[in-house]
């Protein structure tokens, strides 16, 4: 597999599933950009990033994300993370303090369930 | 002939010739007594002149005059000795009548005679003037006979167009020359005589004709050619040829001969060597402007002093190409001043309008309208005589003009103008035929130098090499590429491969081919179905073979993964010169569509090289059976030396410097160490980065980092990379550096680009700083003038995490 990074998207009872698989930086960030503001236009109920197999990512995509939670609270919708526990993603996101901001589960079961819950008003 | 026996009978007779006439005359005449005698109711005296006329016709006036009298006095007696019609008082009016009778039929068939060899010698015949050369040769009777001769020699002299000559013993003087030839040359004897032939004689003839006069003494036959300008200002070849005169004593009196006109023959020769000269010449080269200078000098100086080519360029303009005259000094002046052919009016003649109306040009003396004195004697100089300028043609079109130049003004004459045009068209057909070859080579050349890489990938502790060399036939380029790029995971791609055929078609399926592999690979589809791809393609779409490998060379694991297609397999050689290869499995690409292509796996270890080739790097060793071991040897070799290149070392130790075929050699050295030190440039661009940490992952590994802090340490060295494209981004040509090493216990990360510093336009979000800061305890910030250099120093054995 010579692609930097395979990014998909499912939507499944309202939730939108966005995958990363493999290694986002500054060459591909804009195309998950644009996965993750498709997602958002979609106008389910919640919206799901999956980090398990993302191998790497850096300042650029932690700050994507962040920009994805504030736009997506405009439309009343969710957002969660998934990251195991002790993997690259959950120790980067807590080095950047991420968490605090997006909830991160450590499996997309959790994540999904998490956003389909009515928005707190 | 008549006229050739009849000078014989003049000039000599043969002693049996004359006892033989006179045996002959003496039965004659008793064969006339007789029947007289017998039969006297016949008149026989008619008879004797009958008789009379025989004899002067046979053996010359002299014996006729001699017969005449002699039959005459013959009648006499008998009718003195009381003969059949005894009319004594007759007799003595008898014979006075015989004997006039007898001499004027005498002369009157003397007089035929000269009229008829005087007819007979208008006769412009070679052979003839040649017998009489060799009746020339016997010419050693007495004076008186000489005298005689010499007067028929004139007369028949004068009936020949350049006529005879005749010169004293001692051979200076020239006591006798034909009218003809005073015509010939417009001027009287005596001019002649006094070597006024000289001003109509080029010099170099003149020098010729004197040799070969002066060498006339060592032989009795004087022969030599030359040419003389002549009145009516054509230029004659005269073949002059002259035997001894000698007496009874064989002492020479003169010397006398004849000039023959052979202007057609010496053309005809002069033309048939310049013509097949020139079919040598023509098909000599197949460079375009190789063509045009040999046949300038095949035209020169035999044909013309100088020659000027102008050819319409493809642009439509017409530039003088060549200038070339027999004196190289002239050539270097003429090229200055005739350097543009649109200057027409200067030099008289106008090659623009030649080529415009595709009409040859024929001139004498053309007009000279120089810029300068000096240009007008430099034009002088060169020769200005007579020019013919003529189209050069070729399927259809002029494509330019060929101009001889003569400093004689009667070099050319107007027939000349029908044989250099067939010529000229031949110039120009083998002229386009080398051009239109040309510009096929020259694409073919500049598709497969745009077929092979421009450059090869640069990676941290891995040498890639590669050495391409043309075959020996420069007209031909082959089908050989080989092609190394690394994909975004920082794998290789190496491949190499042979497109079967030469030329144009050979370099176009290699670049559709090498691009198709490329393509391929970047998409990260696997060896084996990259091939099988290229299979296809050749097989859908060009009729035509090639042998390839392509396959991927993994830094990490140290491994190259390919498919071989009928291609001499790779060869690992390791650091102490143990050779490995790969069996060749499949055939060749463009064979068989159900090919299928299988994957193969060598190791390529620390320190070994892998060697990737075409079959043109052992062309010279097949045939002996240690061809393996010749090349064994030569990596050996390339890898105990150690060169800056070994693709080209091991190619230059294989192949003579002009192999048949081409040959392409790629290699891919490992690094004999772990990967302890990194020092690596690349371009400020954003797929940079991966490449930076693919290359800090190889170091990572090597000084002994966990995959847990790799990861972590990945994305703060990643951060600073970041920002450093960013500053360099769009500056022209800015780089970024990286170096890695240990020191004291700890791992240093140098991040420097030498973009003048502007303050980030991103942050990333505030994240970066956090990032890098939660990840790495010593971060430095040093900015210079000439760059940014961020510093990561973290202790090998601890972690923060």
């Amino acid at each position: 597999m010579t692609h930097q990074a395979r990014f998909s998207s499912q939507s499944a009872s309202g939730v939108t599933v966005v995958s990363i698989e493999g290694e986002v930086d500054i060459a591909n960030v804009g195309e998950l950009r644009l996965y993750l503001e498709q997602a958002i236009e979609e106008q389910g109920a919640g919206l799901v990033v999956d980090l398990t197999k993302a191998t790497y990512f850096d300042s650029r995509t932690i700050a994507l994300l962040a920009e994805v939670s504030t736009k997506i609270r405009i439309h009343r919708q969710r957002v969660a993370l998934v990251a195991p526990a002790s993997g690259f993603a959950a120790r980067i996101l807590e080095i950047a303090g991420l968490s605090q901001i997006v909830p991160a589960f450590p499996a997309l079961k959790e994540a999904t369930d998490s956003v389909k819950l009515p928005a707190p008003t | 002939m008549l006229w050739s026996r009849g000078s014989k009978s003049t000039f000599s007779l043969t002693r049996r010739e004359e006892v033989r006439a006179i045996v002959a005359a003496v039965c004659s005449l008793a064969a006339i007594g007789v029947l007289d005698y017998y039969l006297p109711a016949i008149q026989l005296r008619p008879l004797a002149i009958v008789f009379v006329i025989a004899i002067t016709a046979i053996a010359g006036y002299r014996w006729g005059i001699v017969s005449g009298i002699g039959s005459a006095l013959f009648f006499t007696a008998i009718e003195a000795y009381g003969g059949f019609r005894p009319e004594p008082t007759r007799i003595g009016w008898n014979t006075a009548v015989s004997a006039l009778g007898l001499v004027a039929a005498v002369l009157l068939v003397e007089g035929l005679r000269s009229h008829m060899e005087r007819q007979a010698a208008t006769d412009d015949d070679l052979r003839g003037a040649r017998r009489e050369l060799v009746d020339l040769k016997s010419i050693n009777a007495a004076e008186a006979a000489l005298r005689r001769s010499e007067k028929r020699y004139r007369v028949v002299g004068e009936s020949l167009p350049f006529g005879v000559w005749q010169t004293n013993a001692a051979g200076d003087e020239l006591i006798y020359v034909s009218e003809a030839y005073c015509e010939l040359f417009g001027t009287t004897r005596e001019q002649i005589a006094e070597g006024g032939w000289r001003e109509r004689v080029p010099e170099e003839d003149q020098e010729r004709y004197l040799a070969a006069w002066r060498a006339r003494d060592t032989k009795d036959v004087f022969e030599s050619e030359y040419r003389v300008r002549a009145k009516d200002g054509k230029t004659y070849w005269i073949l002059s040829r002259g035997a001894r005169l000698t007496d009874d004593d064989g002492l020479t009196t003169g010397w006398a001969g004849f000039n023959l006109d052979i202007t057609r023959r010496k053309r005809d020769e002069e033309r048939l060597a310049f013509s097949s000269d020139l079919g040598r010449t023509l098909a000599s080269s197949l460079e375009p402007a190789v063509v045009l200078e040999k046949t300038a000098n095949v035209i020169v100086p035999r044909f013309a002093d100088w020659c000027t080519i102008d050819i319409v360029a493809d642009d439509g303009e017409v530039e003088r190409v060549l200038a070339l005259h027999h004196d190289p000094e002239l050539t270097v002046a003429l090229k200055k001043v005739l350097r543009d052919p649109r200057e027409a009016a200067l030099f008289g003649y106008r090659t623009i309008h030649v080529i415009a109306t595709g009409r040859p040009d024929w001139q004498r003396s053309p007009s000279v309208m120089a810029k300068s004195d000096d240009q007008l004697g430099l034009l002088k100089r060169a020769g200005l005589g007579s020019l013919i300028s003529l189209p050069l043609e070729a399927r259809g079109k002029t494509i330019g003009a060929l101009t001889l130049v003569s400093g004689s003004d009667l070099r050319y004459e107007a027939e000349d103008v029908g044989f250099l045009s067939v010529m000229a068209r031949r110039i120009a057909l083998a002229y386009d035929n080398a051009r239109l070859y040309a510009r096929e080579h020259r694409v073919a050349d500049m598709l497969q130098r745009s077929s092979l890489p421009a450059t090869l990938p640069d990676i941290p502790g891995i040498e890639i090499r590669a050495h391409y060399q043309p075959g020996a036939k420069e007209a031909e380029v082959g089908g050989d590429w080989y092609d190394a790029f690394q994909l975004s995971d920082g794998r290789i791609a190496l491949s190499i491969g042979d497109v079967a055929g030469k030329g144009l078609q050979a370099a176009s399926i290699m670049s559709a081919l090498r691009l198709m592999i490329r393509a391929s690979a970047l998409e990260g589809i696997p060896p084996s179905r990259v091939l099988s791809r290229a299979n296809q393609l050749l097989l859908n779409d060009r009729p035509e073979m090639a042998t390839a490998v392509f396959g991927i060379l993994d830094p990490e694991e140290l491994t190259y993964t390919c498919s071989i297609a009928g291609h001499p397999p790779p060869v690992v050689i390791s650091q102490d010169g143990e050779s490995t290869r790969l069996p060749p499995i499949s055939p060749p690409l463009g064979v068989n569509a159900s090919t299928l292509f299988l994957e193969q796996t060598i190791m390529v270890p620390q320190g070994s090289m892998l060697v990737l080739y075409t079959d043109g790097l052992v062309e010279d060793a097949r045939g002996s059976q240690d061809a393996d071991a010749q090349l064994v040897t030569a990596l050996r070799e390339a890898m105990e030396t150690e060169p800056s290149n070994p693709a080209k070392a091991i190619a230059g130790k294989l192949i003579s410097a002009a192999p048949k075929d081409d040959v392409a050699v790629l290699t891919a050295k490992m690094s004999a160490w772990p990967l302890l030190e990194l020092d690596h440039t690349l371009p400020a661009i954003p797929g940079s980065s991966r490449l930076f940490r693919q290359a800090l992952r190889r170091f990572y590994l090597a000084v002994g980092l966990s995959a847990e802090r790799i990861e972590l340490l990945q994305v703060a060295v990643g951060e600073a990379i970041m920002n450093s494209i960013e500053h360099a981004y769009g500056v022209k040509g800015g780089d970024v550096r990286v170096r890695a090493w240990v020191e004291g216990g700890n791992l240093i990360i140098d991040i420097s680009d030498r973009g003048h510093w502007r303050s980030p336009h991103y942050d990333g979000g505030g994240y970066g700083l956090r990032v890098v800061k939660g990840i790495v305890n010593n971060v430095e910030l040093n900015r210079t003038d000439s760059g940014t250099i961020v510093r990561l120093r973290q202790p090998v054995g601890r972690t923060t995490q």
